[in-house]
């Protein structure tokens, strides 16, 4: 009796979520089917905000699909070039843009140049229209003010010490810290950054899951000085701590600075609305929106210094020095190849690269 | 660390601290069975909260001492075992004591202990006490040493917030950094042998106990002081390791954190629906979970062939939540299910195969526990008017109702807390509240985090509180 009761329920409960299922699927459900498709790796707490202020303001509902931050934008990277025969997102908003030239080359997305295209400064966006660059932000060094001067000659002298141990860097293998790297493998060359990487490992470097892990070590005095980005260094500031910064150079005196990115999907079911948001996240509008947000991020496009909040005219200034990062695509899939290799299937039997003791670079 | 070192790590270290965790439990165990019945309820409430309370926010609290993550691989990799050690133990606890008693009692091992032999071969006489070991004396905490290499062995979100070794770790960054699904089911060859081996047995303890049981031995000797104090003194220790830390730490910024919360109308929201997209998948899932562990093992015990369907049902689950979500988006990008890919099902059904296993397990012990001739009595004493049936109302809803629904909720509140088939498998526009809280984790942001954790975890408590009238009312 007991069961027979149990089949019945079983059975009655799948049969009212296959059917709940298939309803969604037949438009019965027809906000769902006519949403904008959003796949968005930028900090759901800035990004919600303003796609919900698009969703609001032209009635296009939205579907949002953030990335947790332990995977990065990698995460879905992946589940779109996973989805490329039979795509269900439209718009893609990516933290970064190396991911995007990987896409790229994938034919993963469609070109679209818009309004919001014209006013991105070229070497922020693709010249077909691929993907476009908006709100940028700065790899920089983070340094506790309590136990060392925040000048570059002070951080230099700390990644010259003999041991490395009071200095933290987020594992490169994903985010910005893999953009950081990407560009010194570009500078250096690829068997330079791996002596330096692995030199700079046996000294003690701290290698740590992210780079609010490396913010939290420095503000909390754990680590002196560590790499980060702008906008993880001001929850450190805002929160009160002794914290400064100070931009990462490369070679050539070039900073880091890492932009939004968004682009179209190739075979996008509804492209007008796509194009529409990609408009409204390249406007002025949004820009300045994302600057005076807690990460004050850097607009890229054309507008009034005077509308800009002190520190982002700082960050600014200091943008213009940007590496060209679209040149870094076979630098970028190196770097993956390598540190996929180094982290996940690393075999110490293996291991063919000496680690040089002396003479290695500071970044 | 190439991926085979990763596991073959995990499962030395799932061996030794379920070596160092079984004797805790035994103790715990005795502690339980020899202590007045009047304090057990206390003493299982106990041991039970902090399991309860999700390593989500544990992991977190651990992951802010900053020190701990630079202080090197030892030092974090110790750490990571004392607190996966304490939040184990009393996993052992519970299974050991609720455990299906055995086929044979103290009195028939030892008949059979005398009535050995001594003209047989040494090896032969082992063998014989061996087997009679495992059916008899030893099988309770064999039972619970299989549970135990269960939890620590697939353990994720700790290993992942203090970046240890952990081959599910390894896992998840992998597939992240693009591995082949190909490639990432035949890595979990190896674990999911190593799971099925440790927890093959348990199903077809479960389907097997009610036919031949010898019953617990009631005559247990009183715990020593030291004994009870060393019971005291874990419960203190656990407790402050794994509740009170995180609650404080997590909680000192609650009301700042309730007022950004608030002032941002969107968050707010967002966490509404997230709450509500996880309570109402753990709902659905936890119910049709246990109802399909319910009705396979009732298949078992009628057909014994229906055996292999429970361990076949149970092993899948048994593979872990990553793979479970691999192979579920596999399936459901797969032509002929493709039109049901970006809806709550694949998600739903994830939940349920996870939850399968577990589930399996709590029905087993529940119907070991259950006494068919108390229920009997009072059904037919439910069949008079008056007091009678009000008296027989309240045994029930002790004998059976509650128990019952202490199993199903303990089954949604491990589908509410659930990460990863909620953050690989949800449609786009569904994100389940721990999935909000892990990326405000990893963010960083601890007032608006303590708002969102302190929301999330009262929320479903809330929920239980409001519908218990009912479902006390509808359990008898």
């Amino acid at each position: 009796m007991r069961l027979s009761k149990s089949v019945v329920v079983i059975v009655l409960g799948t049969l009212l979520l296959v059917v709940a299922a298939w309803l969604s699927q037949r438009s019965i459900w027809t906000k769902s089917s006519q949403a904008l498709v959003v796949y968005c790796a930028h900090d759901a707490e800035y990004s919600e905000p303003i796609l919900k202020e698009f969703e609001r303001r032209t009635g296009i509902p939205m579907l949002i699909r953030f990335d947790t931050e332990a995977t990065k934008s990698l995460g879905l990277i992946n589940l779109l070039i996973h989805e490329k025969s039979q795509p269900r997102c439209d718009v893609f908003w990516n933290n970064e843009l190396l991911g995007m030239l990987d896409l790229q080359a994938q034919e993963v997305l469609q070109p679209y140049r818009g309004s919001g295209y014209e006013r991105i400064p070229d070497r922020y966006k693709d010249p077909e229209g691929y993907w476009t660059g908006f709100a940028a932000r700065l790899r920089v060094d983070i340094v506790n003010t309590s136990k060392v001067k925040a000048d570059p000659e002070a951080v230099e002298e700390l990644w010259k010490a003999d041991k490395l141990n009071s200095l933290a860097i987020a594992k490169p293998l994903y985010g910005t810290t893999l953009v950081h790297y990407a560009v010194l493998s570009q500078q250096w060359g690829l068997p330079r950054l791996k002596a330096w990487h692995r030199e700079t490992r046996d000294r003690g470097l701290n290698e740590v899951n992210g780079n609010a892990t490396v913010k939290n070590l420095v503000a909390q005095g754990a680590c002196s000085a560590g790499w980060t980005d702008t906008d993880d260094f001001f929850v450190a500031k805002d929160a009160g701590l002794p914290v400064a910064m100070l931009p990462v150079r490369v070679n050539q005196n070039q900073t880091i600075c890492i932009p939004n990115c968004v682009a179209l999907i190739q075979g996008s079911q509804h492209t007008p609305e796509a194009q529409q948001l990609i408009d409204f996240l390249l406007s002025a509008e949004t820009e300045l929106k994302l600057a005076k947000s807690s990460a004050r991020q850097v607009p890229l496009g054309k507008m009034d210094p005077v509308t800009l909040p002190t520190e982002v005219r700082e960050l600014a200034a200091w943008a213009q020095d940007g590496v060209d990062l679209r040149l870094l695509y076979a630098a970028r899939q190196g770097c993956v190849a390598w540190l996929t290799e180094e982290y996940l299937r690393y075999s110490p039997a293996a291991t063919v690269t000496p680690p040089a003791t002396t003479g290695a670079p500071s970044p | 660390m190439t991926f085979t070192a990763v596991w073959l790590w995990t499962l030395l270290r799932s061996l030794v601290l379920m070596t160092i965790a079984l004797p805790g439990s035994g103790l715990l165990v005795r502690w339980l069975r020899t202590s007045p019945p009047r304090w057990r309820g206390w003493q299982l409430a106990l041991l039970m909260l902090p399991i309860l309370f999700p390593l989500l926010l544990t992991g977190y609290a651990y992951s802010q001492m900053t020190r701990l993550l630079i202080t090197g691989w030892w030092p974090r990799e110790l750490w990571f075992d004392l607190l996966l050690l304490l939040r184990v133990i009393p996993i052992g606890t519970l299974l050991w004591y609720y455990s299906p008693p055995s086929p044979l009692s103290r009195e028939a091992w030892h008949a059979r202990v005398l009535a050995l032999r001594s003209d047989e071969p040494v090896w032969r006489r082992l063998g014989v006490l061996c087997w009679y070991w495992v059916q008899g004396p030893a099988r309770a905490g064999l039972f619970a040493a299989s549970g135990l290499f269960l939890v620590l062995f697939s353990e994720f979100e700790l290993a992942s917030l203090l970046a240890t070794t952990s081959w599910t770790v390894w896992l998840f960054d992998a597939q992240a950094g693009g591995l082949p699904l190909s490639e990432s089911l035949k890595c979990c060859v190896g674990p999911a042998c190593c799971t099925w081996l440790a927890c093959g047995t348990l199903p077809w303890m479960f389907a097997t106990q009610p036919l031949r049981s010898a019953g617990h031995s009631a005559n247990q000797a009183r715990l020593s002081m030291a004994g009870r104090a060393g019971c005291w003194s874990y419960l203190a220790v656990t407790w402050g390791l794994l509740v009170i830390y995180p609650s404080v730490l997590i909680g000192r910024e609650a009301l700042p954190g309730v007022g950004a919360l608030f002032s941002n109308g969107v968050q707010a929201r967002g966490l509404a629906q997230g709450i509500l997209i996880a309570a109402g998948s753990a709902l659905i899932s936890g119910v049709a979970a246990d109802l399909l562990a319910g009705l396979l093992l009732s298949c078992a015990r009628q057909r014994p062939n229906w055996l292999r369907v429970v361990i076949l049902a149970s092993g899948v689950g048994l593979c872990g939540s990553l793979i479970i979500s691999l192979v579920v988006v596999a399936c459901f990008q797969s032509s002929w299910l493709r039109p049901l890919y970006d809806t709550p099902l694949p998600l739903l059904l994830g939940l349920v195969v996870w939850l399968l296993p577990r589930a399996i397990l709590l029905q087993g012990m529940l119907q070991s526990i259950r006494s068919p001739i108390a229920e009997h009595a009072a059904r037919l004493l439910l069949t008079n008017a008056g007091p009678r049936s009000t008296a027989a109302r309240n045994i029930l809803w002790h004998i059976q109702g509650r128990p019952a629904i202490a199993v199903r909720l303990l089954l949604c509140h491990w589908a509410y807390w659930e990460l990863t088939l909620p953050d690989v498998l949800a449609p786009a526009g569904l994100v389940a509240a721990p999935v909000r809280l892990y990326i405000d984790m990893h963010f960083g942001r601890n007032a608006m985090l303590t708002a969102k954790a302190g929301l999330t975890l009262a929320a479903p408590l809330l929920l239980v509180a409001v519908c218990w009238p009912w479902l006390k009312k509808s359990a008898t």
